[in-house]
């Protein structure tokens, strides 16, 4: 399911994604891979806080679509 | 003793500690420059280290050495071309598996590498031990120390393992498998690029990777070369047939597999006593960003932020100008008149001080973002902020640069610097001198408190603030629609944990940007010092209407003959130090009058107060008059004829000033814009008021005392006010009209030279002188027309 979809103190792992290119990698090299767990921290206005291994990552809401979990 | 040169690079992630360390070890040594081409800050620093001298170059943070960002363009040219001696990899130990994805990428560019495990405290605290030991098996040896960059721990123990790693020229062999298909791949890609290899300086096995992600930088220096079309068809063609093999795009692949590998060395050599824990940082972020407090807390921050640069910053500044006064005043007194003084006098002293007075409030403005920054806040406040910022074309993190715009353009613009995306930084940049600058402030109160009822003031202002921050937002929108098309960068940023900063990097950082706007926007405005130093005073022989002087000694001869009439003769005396009491008694009442004029040099004429002391003044009058029958009504004639001598002769040097400003440079070329800015409302004095104000915006005000033939002028002028009120001329519409305009049209020399800097070119400064004069024109003439159809007019 999209990340949108997940609740706040959510854990999930990435599965994959369906953005461009540049934003996907960017993502990618902030630690955000297929497979790796993240937790849902905090959300405001749909914009996501993650935790991402032990950084702290901030997200859109546009990307969050874009972004596949289970 | 010479010492043994060693470059070394550090690289590492974003808040990984590296500027503390970098700064730590260099102290205050350092060199701060660009990349050619790119906003990417080039930082170098020397250190001396027993027989050894060190040059650090502190390579931008980055997460990776992909071409997706400036940051990590710089940092692989830099290490590949400008061949540093060793490369220092600092890593965050309390994040060190991501912090691990980008050394795997370092080592793989094959060149001496030192691994720093920095925050090992941080990370014990969260119950993270490292073995360091088996983290160098893992990596084929690669060397590894351990430092507390902010209690500067372990730096001199990393620059001599550092010195030690350089010494072994050859990298030490470390190649990752990424899986049979992918390496058939790179055997097919080598043999290929190993033909071009002599004049591309990247490693072999590295480049065959990048071309297997399509990576687009390499491919373009690539398609720079000779014969290498068929090279780059060829690799395309494997990298296609790779990914259908594999069944994704070759690039995620690659990175999955850096970061599996990263993950099984992680398990290795880390001790994590309890992965879940929630730390203090998380707890301050659930106040902080708080979809309910969030918002206030970051507002009354901002506040703070405002008062401590432009109400503290002003005490300094206020300081400033006194003491250039008292240099000019002082060069003045030894340097004989002429030109020459003129120039160093008002020209340079004026200048340069006018310059200086910015420098605390911008100090103290880096001061508060270092502290925003340091501490990790302005992260979350660019979080914050995104929403409402997108709505028009902006993002997130453009709200701090417009806040400072209020202030002033130039730690605006700059501050712009912290946008990412170029598209992004450009739109900011090019509509942040829309906001009312302080500078602007004192044109809009003298204009306000001359043509408006004071009822209504606080309004007028109100609305062109309001103006602006509507055309602010119309601009943007505008931008991302045409010139800057495509989305604003998809917001995603990493959250450094919340830090108690140092002072000694919050220094370093200050100073750092301070000393920058200081030798780039000091010379400029320096520059335009002189230039309109030389405008309003040249041509210095000009015919005038009248012969002032000989006016000036008319009105002496007047005086003279009068008191000599009216005071002296009745009392039979020659000069009337003659009669000491009536000396004293002229003293005494001249002291009464500069006591008033003193009291109420700020006050309203028709305020209770002013009457008050007028009332005042008059009683201490009537008494010195009973203390004084004979003599008073001689001594107050002499008194009176005196002030009006002094009245004329500045009266008629005010006039000469205007008169030679009229027929000087400046004065034609306000008399050549006249015809353009008639549709305004505005004449030829205005003209050259606004020709001025390019070069800052105070200039409107000052240029328009001295055409007023007023001498100096601030904004506490009542005089100005006065004048202003009886020029035909100007009217409550056209007065609004010149503050719409002042708002709108160039930013001011300093501005638009931070904006050479920052964009680097000329191009985007021609472009906001003219656009912003072009939009004011057009926004004034609607403003100034419609004003007069509906009858505001007269």
């Amino acid at each position: 399911m999209p990340l949108v979809f997940a609740r706040v103190g959510q854990k999930c792992i990435i599965r994959k994604f369906s953005c461009s290119c540049e934003i996907r990698m960017r993502m990618v090299n902030m630690g955000l891979f297929p497979g790796c767990p993240i937790e849902i921290l905090n959300s405001m206005n749909g914009t996501l806080l993650l935790k991402v291994g032990s950084a702290r990552v901030m997200l859109e809401k546009c990307l969050a679509h874009q972004i596949h979990v289970s | 003793m010479t010492r043994k040169k060693i470059t070394a690079a550090l690289v590492g992630n974003p808040n990984s500690g590296k500027t503390t360390i970098f700064n730590n070890v260099t102290g205050g040594r350092q060199h701060v420059g660009n990349y050619p081409g790119v906003t990417v800050e080039k930082k170098e620093g020397y250190k001396n280290l027993g027989d050894k001298e060190f040059a650090i170059i502190d390579l931008p943070g980055t997460y990776s050495l992909t071409a997706y960002s400036q940051e990590e363009v710089v940092t692989r040219n830099f290490i590949v071309n400008d061949k540093p001696d060793v490369v220092i990899d600092i890593l965050d130990a309390s994040n060190l598996e991501r912090n691990l994805y980008l050394t795997i990428q370092l080592l793989e560019l094959e060149h001496p590498l030192l691994l720093a495990l920095n925050m090992v405290d941080v990370a014990e605290d969260l119950g993270v031990k490292i073995d360091d030991s088996k983290l160098s098996q893992c990596l084929n040896g690669a060397p590894v120390v351990r430092t507390i960059g902010v209690r500067n721990e372990g730096t001199d123990a990393m620059l001599l393992a550092a010195a030690e790693a350089s010494d072994n020229k050859q990298s030490n062999g470390f190649k990752l498998d990424y899986g049979s298909d992918v390496e058939e791949a790179i055997k097919k890609l080598e043999p290929l690029l190993a033909a071009l290899h002599n004049e591309i300086k990247f490693p072999v096995r590295w480049l065959a990777l990048k071309l297997l992600e399509n990576d687009a930088n390499i491919k373009k220096s690539l398609a720079k070369l000779s014969n290498s079309d068929s090279v780059i068809n060829e690799c395309d063609k494997i990298r296609i047939e790779l990914s259908h093999k594999i069944g994704e795009d070759v690039e995620l692949f690659v990175a999955g597999q850096r970061y599996q590998f990263v993950g099984k060395i992680y398990q290795q050599i880390a001790d994590v006593r309890d992965a879940h824990a929630i730390t203090t940082s998380d707890k301050i972020d659930k106040v902080l960003t708080n979809r309910l407090f969030g918002l206030p807390i970051f507002f009354g921050l901002m506040w703070v932020v405002f008062n401590l640069v432009f109400t503290i910053g002003d005490i300094p500044s206020g300081w400033i100008e006194d003491a250039f006064g008292k240099l000019g005043e002082l060069i003045g007194s030894v340097m004989s008149d002429g030109p020459l003084k003129s120039l160093v006098v008002d020209g340079i002293i004026g200048g340069v001080g006018g310059v200086l007075t910015f420098v605390p409030g911008i100090i103290l403005l880096f001061l508060a973002i270092s502290i925003l920054e340091d501490t990790g806040y302005m992260a979350r406040a660019a979080f914050i902020m995104d929403r409402m910022m997108r709505r028009f074309g902006l993002h997130g993190k453009s709200f701090i640069p417009l806040l400072l715009g209020f202030g002033c353009s130039v730690p605006a613009i700059m501050g712009s610097r912290m946008l990412e995306n170029p598209r992004d930084r450009m739109i900011t940049i090019l509509v942040s001198p829309l906001m009312s600058c302080s500078a602007k402030l004192p044109v809009y109160t003298v204009l306000i408190a001359a043509f408006f009822d004071p009822s209504v003031a606080g309004n007028v202002l109100f609305s062109i603030y309001i103006l602006g921050i509507v055309l602010l937002m119309i601009m943007a929108s505008i931008y991302r629609k045409t010139l800057f098309k495509g989305e604003s960068e998809p917001f995603v940023m990493e959250l450094p944990p919340y830090r108690v900063p140092t002072v000694k990097s919050i220094v370093l950082h200050m100073w750092e940007r301070s000393s920058l706007y200081l030798k780039k926007a000091g010379t400029i405005i320096l520059a335009a010092s002189i230039l309109m130093w030389f405008l309003t005073n040249y041509p210095s022989e000009v015919e005038y209407s009248k012969d002032y002087d000989a006016l000036t000694v008319q009105a002496e001869e007047t005086y003279t003959r009068q008191v000599g009439e009216e005071v002296l003769a009745p009392l039979n005396i020659e000069d009337i130090e003659q009669n000491e009491q009536l000396t004293a008694l002229v003293g005494e009442i001249q002291d009464v009058n500069t006591e008033f004029d003193e009291a109420t040099a700020e006050l309203e004429e028709d305020s209770a107060e002013y009457a008050e002391l007028e009332t005042a003044k008059t009683e201490k009058m009537q008494q010195i008059e009973t203390d004084n029958p004979e003599l008073y009504a001689s001594a107050a004639k002499y008194v009176e004829l005196t002030a009006s001598l002094e009245e004329e002769k500045t009266h008629l040097e005010n006039e000469q000033t205007g008169e030679k400003l009229e027929k000087s440079y400046s004065g034609q070329l306000g008399k050549f814009v006249e015809p353009v800015i008639q549709p305004l409302g505005f004449d030829w004095r205005v003209g050259v008021s606004l020709v001025a104000g390019v070069t800052a915006k105070e200039v409107v005000l000052s240029t328009m005392g001295t055409i007023y033939s007023l001498g100096e002028t601030d904004e506490n002028s009542k005089s100005l006010k006065h004048a202003l009120a009886q020029d035909p001329n100007l009217n409550p519409l056209v007065a609004y009209s010149l503050m719409v305009f002042v708002l709108i049209y160039s930013p001011c020399l300093a501005a638009l030279a931070v904006m050479k800097r920052e964009t680097n070119s000329w191009k985007w400064p021609a472009f906001s002188l003219l656009y912003g004069t072009a939009l004011a024109w057009v926004v004034t003439f609607i403003v100034y027309q419609g004003g007069k159809l509906l009858g505001f007019g007269s």
